[in-house]
């Protein structure tokens, strides 16, 4: 009986000396173990809201994406069956490392690295195997692969990323009983018109890959980055419990994900396509930009810039080629130029100057006597008229666009009157505008006279050069003209729908008035008199027309519009830069109709072109054209909004 | 009450056998309802282990009062018909038996399984108890030897076919003993000690260097590779890495990790593994505290057994002590890789109907002796 005691007791002691090996003396090495199995949380992200026009017209979508994943935790069997492969392969090429029982001796470097080629030929194997079930002939991106296992292997891996429809049956058909394979739907942002509102949209791209999450879409630019956070909704959380081997064990939904609420625009989708076009057919390769603008509460119809990129791309990932034409030094497509371009704004600043002259004192009834041409002093460089010389009233000089006539009143009025007219405008201001990058554009303040901008300048400045401006600031003084004095915000998202309580959400109070400029009625009339004339003066014996007349008019003197009165200012700006990308010239067409209840003010801007008659005329006039085919049809046109 | 001097029953307590039982029972209790109350907190009060372990403690409970009614010597003269009822059992399972974890060893019983196993274990201390009470000169004889020999690898045959390697090797360690306690000759012992050895080695040796050429079960051949460190088990992996992760003073009762987050295997950390439960939550002191409760138990048995009043009683005492003593080694040897995964239950710790009866019944026998032990 003592002998089985004595075993016994040794048993036990034994059993206590081993606990307390592995208890107390490798007690942080496996509390270690402990910890690192632990939870790890993984993002799943939200569907993205919607951006639709202000008809409900979807502008920014998510389409179903299907990714093949890898679950690499499945494989382990098979990365196991691979290692002993290659090490025995290994020994066959180093005799010297077998010993004599057979046994292949490894270093513990050589041994990781056989470990992790194992790997990798599994699941170069397997995205064979896919490969040759998806007909998708890409290899594995073995970097990518090896970038993601090591730092992610409790991630799924995605071997093959966006499936085509017919990948999709296939994938269904014959690759779904393999547990390590599992096909993923994913949202991803859709831009149904393609390149359409481009500028004003934005784009989103993807992530980087420095989180453990799920890729995830951000908005980059446009309105999809100033409403990132209320497009992207709330990303979920799935924790996922990850072993001693870095492996997915088990995953549990902590947070459901929340989709995105959607963002409604004051944008006309059918306005935006028809301007676009109208806009692209002005030349080829044009450059330009569209605003239209309700002149009764600032809503942003139309906001065109060419050439413009389809959002689309980025969200696939752009090529090289695509990156290149992006670039382009001289194109720019990335460059809103209805916001993001400043430009002089030529003969169409001529209402400012306009204005300036009448509240100096000017008589409109006076005519003055032009030469055909201006110069500061008889040796100076002559500043050409295209409107040629002759004898000039106000409302002529403005239709004609007569440089010498603005120019001789301009003086008189003097650099600082015109300023102080520009800057009551907010001519060279930025307008808050959402979305970005905005610029100024540069005309000085009043203060600035004979200072930042000389004297000297004056005649440039009485015929809009020398000073830049951008589209959308012409909207603005074209709208407060057409509506007596109002300067709006400009308005381009109205409100948005949140996913949680489904209740309409104001983003931006319609008509929110930034400033009433005082004009007295009387230059108000003469001034919109003379723009109507513009579009409608025809030519007659003593004189040419209106210099947008023939735009607006069949041969036969036909109104183009039936019905729809148009009063406008062309504007034809030479740009003296030597920059080897910068235009030479800007032409525009600044307007607002119905002449008799404006509504829509409409400014087109485009770069190198001819004159902004022959060039920017025409835009605007098939921009009308939209209008009014908009107006007829059922949708009431924007009264709805127009409260103010 | 009784006339006979040598057959008294002494009323009377084995106290520190009673106290190692009793703590024992309560700390199973206890980590079986933090093993599994993390996910079965759901279901109704009588559906949840704990409740069932308990049920199970007071069935053994029972049994083993119904045991102290008989004396020992009565009991082990139906020893022979205990073996073979339960030889019978063991072949039955394989003709009805339930598969579990990819062995048969369960005959199950409309609500509950039976393992026939446990029961054979009981059986066979009996009877080879019975049978080597016996003078000194009749256990020098090689026949008495053989006999011995073939009580022992019957049930070890079928038990390792079901297959069990654990508790098949449990039997040659009890015989072993036994013939020991009973005065079989040392050098007819030291041969088969000798004989036994040169077969593991040998068998370890097959597994080691040529583990294809082997023809055991597969999960065996993992289960010894592992043990020898040749293969990444991912349950003992597991069970070490809850031991070790215990330390000094453990996570507290209900705190630990590695089965709440579903590490330990759902289907064994309340029975093959609640070892790794106690000792991740309670640390060091848990272990020892549960291993001193084992030595309690087992000294009170090598104290019942040289207290005994006859050679018979001293032999069942040394059959029980070393039963028991194999489980608890086997089995927390297994927890802190000392011994390979075997499925073999930790007395009265593990969940599970026929080893807490059985060992109960042991227990009982223990209990027995004690109280018809010698007044002199």
């Amino acid at each position: 009986m003592r002998v089985i005691a004595i075993l016994m007791g040794t048993g036990l002691f034994v059993l206590v000396a081993g606990l307390w090996f592995v208890q107390i003396v490798c007690a942080s090495r496996f509390e270690n173990n402990s910890r690192r199995q632990s939870l790890k949380r993984v993002g799943m992200p939200a569907i993205r809201g919607k951006i639709l026009d202000r008809n409900g017209r979807v502008l920014a979508d998510n389409r179903p994406h299907y990714n093949a994943m890898l679950y690499l935790e499945e494989l382990q069997g098979q990365f196991g069956d691979a290692y002993t492969r290659l090490s025995k392969a290994y020994g066959r090429q180093h005799p010297l490392a077998v010993q004599a029982n057979g046994r292949v001796r490894l270093t513990a470097e050589t041994s990781r690295e056989l470990q992790l080629e194992a790997d990798c030929q599994v699941v170069s194997n397997v995205a064979f195997q896919v490969g040759q079930s998806l007909q998708e002939h890409g290899m594995l991106n073995t970097n990518a692969f090896l970038r993601h296992y090591t730092n992610y292997p409790y991630v799924p891996f995605e071997i093959v990323p966006d499936l085509a429809p017919r990948q999709v049956a296939r994938f269904a058909e014959q690759l779904s009983g393999q547990p390590a394979l599992e096909m993923e739907m994913q949202p991803v942002r859709f831009y149904p018109n393609g390149s359409l509102a481009a500028h004003v949209l934005g784009f989103v791209q993807r992530e980087s890959f420095d989180v453990e999450q799920i890729p995830d879409y951000e908005g980059k630019t446009g309105l999809e980055r100033v409403y990132d956070a209320r497009l992207h909704g709330r990303a979920g959380a799935k924790l996922v419990l990850v072993n001693s081997l870095n492996y997915r064990q088990r995953e549990d939904i902590e947070t459901p994900n929340e989709p995105g609420g959607d963002v409604f625009l004051t944008i006309d989708l059918a306005l935006q396509r028809a301007a676009e076009q109208a806009l692209a057919g002005a030349q080829s390769n044009v450059r330009g930009a569209v605003v239209v603008m309700d002149v009764r509460n600032g809503d942003i119809l139309v906001m065109a810039s060419a050439p413009a990129f389809d959002p689309n791309s980025y969200v696939a990932g752009l090529t090289q080629r695509e990156v290149a034409a992006l670039n382009d030094p001289k194109y720019t497509p990335q460059i809103n130029r209805a916001i993001g371009g400043a430009y002089p704004p030529g003969s169409s600043f001529k209402i400012i100057t306009a204005i300036a002259c009448l509240e100096t004192g000017l008589d409109p009834n006076e005519v003055y006597d032009s030469p055909g041409e201006y110069r500061a002093s008889p040796t100076a460089r002559p500043i050409h008229d295209t409107a040629g010389a002759g004898k000039f009233d106000f409302n002529r000089a403005f239709f004609r666009s007569s440089n010498t006539y603005f120019i001789h009143n301009g003086m008189k009025a003097g650099l600082r009157k015109i300023l102080e007219v520009a800057k009551r405008f907010h001519l060279g201001e930025k307008t808050s505008f959402p979305i970005g990058p905005e610029v100024a554009g540069n005309v000085p303040g009043p203060e600035q006279a004979g200072v930042s901008l000389l004297r000297s300048s004056t005649p440039d400045v009485c015929i809009g050069q020398e000073i830049t401006t951008t589209p959308l600031q012409m909207a603005a003084v074209i709208g407060a003209i057409a509506n007596g004095g109002n300067i709006f915000w400009p308005r381009l998202a109205s409100h948005a729908y949140s996913p949680e309580t489904g209740e309409e959400e104001q983003l931006f109070a319609p008509g929110r008035l930034r400033d009433h400029v005082e004009i007295h009625p009387r230059d108000l009339e003469l001034i919109r008199h003379a723009m109507l004339d513009d579009t409608e003066h025809p030519a007659d014996s003593t004189s040419l027309g209106g210099t947008a007349y023939q735009w607006f008019h069949h041969a036969g003197g036909a109104p183009l519009l039936a019905n729809f009165r148009v009063a406008g200012k062309t504007g034809t700006a030479e740009l003296k830069s030597s920059a080897p990308n910068s235009p030479r010239r800007i032409t525009w067409f600044d307007s607002y109709a119905p002449y008799e209840n404006p509504r829509y003010a409409v400014v087109v801007m485009v770069e190198d072109g001819s004159f902004g008659g022959p060039t920017c005329a025409p835009v605007a006039e098939k921009i009308y054209e939209a209008i009014i085919k908009r107006e007829q049809s059922n949708s009431p046109p924007a009264t709805v909004l127009a409260r103010n | 009450m009784y006339d006979s001097h040598l057959n008294e029953r002494k009323r009377d307590f084995d106290w520190a056998l009673l106290l190692g039982a009793g703590g024992l029972m309560f700390l199973g209790g206890a980590f079986i309802y933090s093993a599994t109350a993390g996910h079965q907190s759901a279901l109704a009060w009588y559906k949840q282990m704990y409740v069932h372990q308990i049920l199970w403690y007071l069935i053994g409970l029972g049994a083993a009062a119904a045991l102290l009614a008989v004396d020992y010597s009565r009991l082990a003269r139906w020893s022979g018909v205990a073996y073979g009822l339960t030889i019978l059992l063991l072949v039955a399972v394989f003709v009805f038996g339930s598969r579990i974890h990819g062995g048969k060893r369960w005959i199950t019983l409309g609500i509950f399984g039976l393992q026939p196993s446990e029961f054979a274990k009981i059986a066979f201390i009996l009877l080879l108890a019975n049978f080597l009470s016996r003078p000194a000169d009749e256990l020098r004889r090689p026949r008495i030897f053989w006999a011995t020999l073939g009580l022992t690898l019957l049930p070890f045959v079928l038990i390792l076919k079901e297959p069990d390697l654990g508790s098949a090797l449990v039997f040659p360690a009890i015989s072993l003993s036994m013939m020991f306690v009973a005065g079989v000759p040392a050098r007819m012992l030291a041969g088969l000690v000798g004989g036994v050895s040169l077969l593991v080695v040998l068998l370890v040796a097959i597994i080691l260097f040529a583990p294809a050429r082997l023809d055991i079960e597969p999960y065996q051949k993992t289960r010894l590779l592992t043990y020898f460190g040749r293969n990444k088990s991912y349950n003992v992996e597991q069970a070490l890495i809850s031991v070790g992760s215990g330390g000094l003073k453990g996570k507290g009762w209900r705190h630990g990790t590695q089965y709440a987050l579903g590490f330990l295997p759902r289907a064994g950390a309340h029975n093959d593994f609640i070892f790794s439960v106690i000792a991740e939550e309670e640390g060091f002191a848990g272990s020892v505290v549960v291993l001193a409760l084992y030595t309690v138990l087992l000294f009170s048995g090598i104290k019942i057994a040289s207290q005994a009043r006859d050679h018979l009683g001293q032999l069942l005492a040394a059959g029980v002590v070393t039963l028991l003593f194999c489980h608890v080694f086997i089995n927390v040897g297994m927890n802190i890789r000392l011994m390979p995964v075997t499925g073999i239950p930790l007395p009265l710790l593990s969940y599970g109907g026929s080893s807490v009866v059985c060992s109960l019944i042991a227990i009982g026998i223990l209990h027995n002796i004690h109280i018809y032990r010698r007044s002199y």
